[in-house]
């Protein structure tokens, strides 16, 4: 699933690491969530939508190719 | 912490009790194997516990790294690779045993073996089919 987490973040000034920490994960999920390798659990997308003050919908793109 | 220490050396004392019971108390040639047995156990909780219970030392001198660890365990994606991996090394397992139990056939072993190795195999699917059951009224 396509996001606009790194964007977010960049805007944000963090680093992969920082944006771990507050979130209580690890760098590498931050990592792979930006390259759309893992999709998050419905917990912390709300997580990371509620840390940048937008909605999930907002960040996470769905497109019906998702589906496959 | 604390509760983890505690149980720690309990289960420390334990090993060493039972490593002594296999030493001094357990006697006689009939009851060798027991004895081994019993001095092999307590060895392993023993070191089991004293690597806990350096760890826990260790996480107590240094929470910066204990903190990492924390998060690194409790991270949902390692979570999910953890789970995926388990699953895929039982199914790869199931196999071998499969091919354990012609090899034991083949090597005209003796039949308990034979028995064995079918028990495991039936064992790994009716614990499959008894979590799926359990997940499927869970989730």
């Amino acid at each position: 699933m396509k996001n606009r987490l790194e964007e977010l973040r960049k805007a944000s000034g963090l680093q992969q690491e920082q944006l771990a920490e507050a979130l209580r994960v690890s760098r590498q999920t931050i990592s792979s969530i930006e390259n759309g390798r893992y999709n998050p659990s419905i917990i912390l997308a709300f997580k990371i939508a509620r840390f940048f003050g937008k909605t999930i919908e907002e960040i996470f793109i769905y497109s019906e190719d998702d589906d496959a | 912490m604390k509760k983890k220490k505690i149980w720690f050396i309990l289960v420390m004392a334990l090993g060493i009790g039972i490593a002594l019971a296999g030493e001094f108390f357990i006697k006689g040639e009939e009851l060798k194997t027991v004895s081994g047995l019993c001095i092999g156990i307590g060895a392993c909780l023993f070191g089991l516990s004293i690597a806990n219970l350096f760890r826990l030392r260790f996480e107590q001198k240094n929470p910066a790294i204990a903190k990492i660890k924390e998060i690194e365990e409790k991270d949902e994606r390692n979570i999910a690779i953890r789970n995926c991996a388990k699953a895929k090394a039982a199914d790869i397992t199931q196999y071998l045993i499969i091919l354990l139990t012609f090899i034991a056939i083949l090597l005209q072993a003796p039949l308990w073996i034979v028995f064995v190795a079918i028990g495991v195999y039936l064992s790994y699917n009716i614990l499959s089919l008894y979590y799926i059951s359990k997940f499927s009224k869970e989730m």
